[in-house]
């Protein structure tokens, strides 16, 4: 237990229709997701690549991507604990919070065990139909709780809302919750910057002066050998639009560098021990943040491109 | 006079000082005449005659003095969790009378933690655990660990909340726990100093316990305990009001291997949890086809049918119900046990498919709730004789009432809530007015609501007449009288353990009162419920039940 790091546990929720099943079946199907722990209340309603199943059964599921998922059933302390006890072979532990559930009171769970570190709350708020729910009768209480309650915020479905009324849901949710909110971009957002997203944030709600604005965030591969004086001018140039980076890649000798940009500074440096070698293999790629919603992503993507060493 | 021998069984009448049938056409009778398990007849020896002029027949004398009744209907526990808890002994602050003794309340510390001394003085095996059921803080004040260890060090002791949702336990039990300090973290539900593990910490200490309490040598002596209340309440049908509450497979084989045999005073009308099956089997689509095939299961005194179990709000005694407003007192909200959205979707598809809901509902958001889908239903696909049925109803308005009536709805009430909860309630949950409407039932009846009474098990003592008292008095364990006018009167009380029970299951045409055809499932009481003061109807002795015509007294014990 010593040589391995607490594992960080994150927990997703929101009401039903926000959107957790799509962020869950997306990561399963991500070559390039971290090795994820994942307790999910139904299996029924994610959808799992036959090719990807490496192992199966009941109530769990084993993937060829590193990801093992959990049924929550009779007790979800339980699953918690079983999935805890197989750190070595994870980087990370998410919870899907059932679309009634309190996830504050989950986060329990990880406070309980040495082997995992709690963070993070995310709540998925449908943008469509939030402020629908939120006058319910009989879900008011539960939908505004969920968001007041949340460390960050995910804002979907975006794309089936008028452009013009996305503001206002937007300035509607501040009235509830000064959480960071995130929204997908065009691009599906990944798991891995969700998550990078929510741990940053999490670290750092109260410095950060930002906090009321819309960030978006934003995955890059990183799949061939980057030149790491490039990415440092790259991120220096930009930095007025990008206010955290985080990730692993390759550098021109084939070192296996960690990226870390924040507050205008970069830092990178070389993994050195076989364990982190091995878990960055799994979770290669770069995740940038930025508080611009309209921030040029693809213009981004050329520039690293452009960086291949 | 010729008996005629046509091979039928011989018929054996049960005389009685009075038989009150619960059958409003023929309200009394002195004679029942039973063969096959079924009334032939019920009236005098009299006019029994063209019976027992025509064939084989023995008279049975014996409660000539007592008094027969339709045997008692709880149509809402569940025996596998009350099989877990009457393993424990029980220590609360309320009288539970059991087969095996009557324990008696315990109020206070001094009292709580003299008890323990004595159950663990009086256990045999110096080194078995000692498992309490019943302790509240309210009554018992904050017990910690080192308490306990002072009254009890050398045996682990378990001390489970009234409620189930947390416990305490000594420093031995940590040990026999395996549970170290470090095992618990910080974790802030899990306190090993105070051996404190409540909510969310349940589970470090409850994924230890549940094995040893559910093995099966246990779990039998549980279901064993359990034929014991039920039979000891005078009950002779009970309804499993959410089967698959653990594990459908285990506790159809747990129910089949214990109880569908002749040793069992009753039988058990089996109630699938719809909401518990549906997140095993992914769909509700899917659950709809495993509950459909369940009545191939059926034996004779296990029976499935077309009712399922639905959920709403949470549980009343965890003030955890949904309340519209204006809420609770200190502002907290309560928790929903499906997604309202779910809810509606698995009731819509068990609506359109026939079957009889039953839906759990404690406050009145939960009841609200129900009530929008069933209007809904109602208006896409009307149905007639749906036994749509509110369980527990916990806190209601009079408006929801009416509405339920205009719906076709039933109520299967849990009152002892008003008893236990009442006073407590009134000062630290919803305030005295609503407090003390809990369990509106006089509304109910003058609104002419199909309204029975259940114990849930252990929720309430499975003790019909108790219940009945309850609805009938209105009296809390303080003993106020809490809103009268929605006391019921003797006969809808004992309509509600009888006739009304069997209503809501959907049995009325089987058992519930005493007529010709009828099973002759019947309770011997030694004083008619009618001539004694309401206030004594719980004490009313019962001498023993009688099931299918079999006579099954109840065994005085000194526990």
């Amino acid at each position: 237990m010593p040589n391995h790091p607490a594992l960080p546990f994150t927990i997703i929720g929101g009401y039903l229709g926000a959107g957790k099943t799509t962020l869950i079946n997306q990561m399963l199907s991500d070559p390039n997701a971290p090795r994820i722990g994942l307790l999910v209340n139904d299996f029924g309603a994610i959808n799992i690549d036959a090719t990807l199943i490496e192992a199966e059964d009941d109530d769990v599921i084993s993937l060829n991507n590193g990801c093992i998922c959990c049924k929550l059933t009779d007790s979800l302390g339980d699953a918690v604990d079983m999935l805890a006890a197989r750190h070595a072979e994870l980087d990370h532990i998410v919870l899907e919070a059932s679309g009634v559930s309190d996830p504050t009171r989950l986060k329990a769970y990880a406070h309980g065990n040495p082997l995992l570190q709690p963070g993070p709350v995310v709540t998925l708020v449908d943008c469509v139909n939030v402020r629908t729910q939120a006058n319910d009768k009989f879900v008011k209480h539960l939908v505004r709780h969920q968001i007041q309650h949340a460390d960050l915020l995910l804002l979907t479905k975006q794309d089936l809302l008028d452009p013009s009324a996305f503001e206002p849901v937007s300035d509607w949710i501040k009235t509830l919750s000064s959480a960071p909110q995130v929204r997908a971009t065009e691009a599906p957002i990944t798991l891995l910057s969700l998550l990078e997203a929510a741990w940053h944030f999490a670290d750092h709600t109260t410095e950060e002066s930002w906090v009321d604005h819309t960030h978006v965030s934003w995955h890059y591969p990183a799949t061939q050998r980057l030149s790491r004086k490039m990415i440092c001018d790259i991120l220096s140039t930009a930095s007025s639009g990008l206010v955290r980076a985080k990730g692993w890649f390759t550098d021109e000798r084939n070192a296996l560098c960690l990226l870390q940009f924040s507050q205008g500074r970069v830092e990178i440096t070389e993994a050195t021990e076989s364990a982190s070698r091995d878990a960055a293999a799994r979770s290669s790629g770069l995740v940038f943040l930025s508080p611009d919603p309209d921030f040029d992503f693809s213009a981004l993507n050329d520039l690293l491109d452009s960086c291949k060493a | 006079m010729t008996v005629q021998n046509t091979g039928a069984s011989e018929i054996t009448v049960f005389t009685a000082r009075k038989v009150i049938t619960m059958d409003t056409t023929l309200p009394e009778a002195t004679a029942v005449a039973v063969r096959d398990g079924l009334v032939l007849e019920v009236g005098s020896l009299e006019t029994l005659k063209p019976w027992l002029d025509r064939y084989a027949h023995t008279v049975d004398r014996q409660f000539e003095d007592k008094i027969l009744m339709p045997g008692f209907i709880d149509p809402h526990l569940h025996p596998s969790m009350a099989a877990v808890i009457l393993q424990m002994e029980f220590l609360t602050a309320m009288e539970w009378r059991l087969p095996w003794g009557t324990v008696q309340p315990v109020t206070t510390q001094d009292a709580f933690f003299a008890r323990l001394k004595e159950l663990s003085d009086n256990m045999e095996d110096p080194d078995a655990p000692l498992f309490t059921w019943g302790y509240h803080r309210n009554w018992h004040g904050v017990i910690t660990k080192p308490m306990i260890d002072e009254v009890v060090g050398d045996r682990p002791v378990i001390l489970w909340h009234r409620s189930f949702h947390e416990i305490i336990v000594n420093s031995k039990a940590l040990e026999w726990m395996e549970i170290t300090r470090e095992s618990l973290g910080n974790h802030p539900q899990a306190k090993f100093d105070d051996g404190h593990f409540f909510e969310m910490g349940l589970h470090k200490a409850s994924s230890k316990l549940t094995p040893y309490l559910m093995a099966p040598e246990r779990a039998m002596d549980g279901l064993n305990r359990l034929r014991e209340v039920a039979h000891f309440g005078g009950h002779t049908t009970l309804g499993d009001m959410a089967v698959g509450i653990f594990d459908l497979d285990m506790e159809y084989a747990g129910a089949k291997l214990m109880y569908d045999n002749d040793q069992t005073p009753f039988r058990i009308q089996m109630i699938a949890n719809a909401m518990g099956l549906s997140a095993t089997n992914k769909s509700h689509q899917k659950t709809l086809e495993l509950i459909d095939a369940l009545p191939e299961r059926n034996t004779h005194r296990l029976r499935f049918s077309n009712h399922v179990k639905l959920f709403t709000d949470g549980a009343f005694f965890s003030q955890l119900m949904q309340l519209g407003e204006p809420g609770y007192l200190d502002g907290h909200h309560g928790e929903w046990l499906m997604p309202p959205e779910s809810f509606e979707e698995a009731a819509e598809l068990y609506w359109k498919s026939g079957y009889r809901i039953h839906v759990h509902c404690t406050g009145d958001m939960g009841l609200e709730l129900a009530l929008d889908v069933l209007e809904k239903l109602q208006w896409e696909r009307p149905r007639f004789d749906h036994r749509f049925t509110i369980e527990h109803f916990g806190l209601s308005t009079p408006e929801q009432v009416r509405r339920l009536k205009a719906l076709g709805g039933c109520v299967s009430a849990n009152v002892y809530y008003l008893h236990e909860l009442g006073d407590q309630y009134a000062e630290a949950g919803v305030g005295y007015e609503r407090a003390s409407q809990i369990g509106r039932l006089g509304t109910c009846i003058r609104e002419g609501v199909p309204t029975a009474l259940h114990s849930d098990y252990t929720m309430a003592p499975a003790l019909p007449l108790n219940n009945a008292w309850v609805a009938v008095n209105r009296v809390t364990s303080q003993g106020t009288v809490m809103a009268p006018t929605e006391c019921l009167s003797v006969e809808d009380a004992l309509k509600a353990i009888t006739i009304e029970a069997a209503y809501v299951m959907g049995l009325e045409h089987e058992v519930g009162s005493l007529r010709a055809g009828k099973k002759a499932d019947m309770v011997v009481l030694e004083q008619n419920p009618y001539d004694i003061d309401p206030m004594a109807l719980k004490d009313i002795p019962i001498w023993g039940t009688i099931f299918e015509g079999a006579v099954f007294p109840i065994v005085k014990k000194n526990a």
